[in-house]
């Protein structure tokens, strides 16, 4: 519970750093330090339910802070989250650069799903593919550059506030043969 | 059994907050194209009352060391600037009173005068306290709401032109939809040849200038305004400047790119005007909101026009 509602507080501060963020750094140009923190906990978060029941939560926050619709952000963080929990177990992302090309993919995958969902409620207009797939690619690749800075804040803040919990994933998911 | 529920919870919990989220999708949907759409539900409304002191604190510090670069340090070729803005402001002068003449000529201006009352609309000094969460979207946060008269509708300006729309609005705080998001559109001119379009955002720094008729004079260096067509904003509110027209590639209508005429990097300082105008009655429906003795001394009834 301890560690659930310490990176609730992590995610909402995020949020508003990157809302502050974003008055200096003009999108695609600015990380999207909630998509980050969600593939983080994707990668080290102990218990699926509980993770879920976290990105959801911080995904309507997002959507209200935000001009997307309520819920678009948080039906995406939620897939976000399952699909990098299973990379997670499937594969090895320990090094920087299998890290950093996943991010590069979540994030893509994320905006495309974006846009796709926007067109289907009728919030976005389909002649805008190009420049929306271009701003997409720069911004996968800027969000590629920051996560191990991200997931390195968020083992810091698992060590702080539960160190058992982290490494006893660790631990049982070597044991198992699977790799985080 | 418990062991088997156990198994199921993950599965479970993923398709009830996916069906959640969905849902939440379309009946928001549905809201924001609700006639009587109202301000935001209270559960909502109380995050963005948090967000807002929070996002100011935030913020103090890059804001602060911001604002000293600006008022200190960033004054190189300030004197040269003044003098060609004196210089400018002498024939501006020069030009206004010419028109005055004319005017008065023509007997104009008494009617102008008396048609003044009806249409300046009352304006609310509002400050940026932050900026979407998300890069797919560009919204802003201010620091207003609906206790000081703002209303879902509420046109947002600065001094240099439109800068969007309001979307949604707690207690004290307002959700800005900027017109460079991608879901806005605004019905525009051009100032020069009065050829109708439709300005849309790119979600990135540029504008949209789109459906003008083929054969339309549109010309780089042409200033684009609000046509008070579209029932939301007034007419004559600057949006942009074109930077080019694209080739239409034997389409019916061209399209052009504009630089928004707001620098939506350094937006610190907004109006949001309070009144709701005949066509956005009907849009929004119900009876324009009773702005008297609601709104607080601040409001300015008599603002400088930003055209």
């Amino acid at each position: 519970m301890r560690l659930f509602f310490s990176f609730l507080m992590l995610g909402l501060l995020l949020m508003i750093f990157q809302s502050a963020l974003a008055q200096w750094v003009s999108p695609p140009w600015c990380p999207d330090l909630g998509l980050l923190l969600v593939v983080a906990l994707a990668l080290r978060w102990p218990v699926l339910t509980t993770g879920l029941f976290l990105v959801a939560m911080l995904g309507f926050a997002a959507d209200i802070l935000s001009g997307s619709l309520l819920g678009q952000q948080a039906l995406l963080r939620i897939l976000a989250f399952t699909g990098a929990f299973v990379a997670g177990q499937k594969f090895n992302l320990k090094g920087t650069w299998p890290l950093v090309i996943f991010v590069f993919s979540v994030t893509f995958i994320y905006g495309v799903t974006i846009y796709l969902s926007s067109l289907f409620f009728g919030a976005a207009v389909a002649g805008q593919v190009w420049g929306w797939l271009i701003d997409n690619f720069w911004h996968a690749c800027i969000n590629a550059l920051f996560a191990p800075a991200v997931l390195s804040l968020c083992s810091r803040v698992f060590s702080w506030v539960n160190g058992q919990l982290g490494t006893e994933r660790s631990l049982h998911m070597q044991a198992d043969g699977g790799s985080i | 059994m418990p062991g088997f529920l156990k198994s199921l919870s993950a599965p479970i919990a993923f398709g009830g907050l996916v069906l959640l989220a969905v849902v939440s999708m379309v009946a928001d949907r549905s809201h924001r194209f609700d006639p009587r759409q109202t301000d935001l539900p209270w559960w909502q409304g109380v995050l963005l009352e948090v967000a807002i002191p929070l996002q100011k604190v935030v913020a103090a510090p890059a804001n602060a060391a911001l604002q000293s670069w600006r008022h200190y340090v960033d004054l190189v070729g300030v004197r040269e600037a003044n003098e060609e803005l004196a210089l400018r402001i002498a024939e501006l002068e020069e030009a206004n009173l010419q028109f005055r003449e004319a005017l008065v000529a023509s007997g104009h201006l008494d009617r102008i005068a008396e048609m003044r009352d009806d249409f300046e609309v009352p304006m609310l000094p509002s400050e940026v306290v932050g900026l979407d969460v998300s890069p797919f979207f560009r919204s802003v946060l201010v620091d207003r709401g609906r206790r000081h008269g703002i209303r879902p509708g509420s046109p947002v300006i600065t001094d240099e032109g439109v800068v969007g729309l309001v979307t949604g609005t707690s207690p004290n705080a307002a959700k800005a939809m900027l017109v460079l998001d991608r879901q806005s559109r605004v019905d525009a001119v051009i100032q020069r040849s009065r050829a109708r379009g439709m300005v849309s955002g790119n979600g990135a720094g540029e504008l949209g200038f789109e459906f003008v008729v083929l054969g339309a004079d549109v010309r780089a260096g042409d200033v684009v305004i609000t046509s008070g067509l579209g029932g939301v904003y007034p007419k004559g509110l600057k949006l942009g400047e074109v930077i080019d027209v694209t080739d239409p590639f034997g389409s019916l209508t061209q399209a052009a790119r504009l630089k928004p005429s707001v620098d939506f990097g350094r937006l610190e300082q907004v109006f949001v005007m309070l009144r709701v105008g005949p066509t956005m009655e009907l849009l929004y429906g119900g009876d324009p909101p009773s702005l008297e003795g609601e709104l607080e001394s601040e409001t300015i009834l008599n603002p400088p026009r930003p055209e």
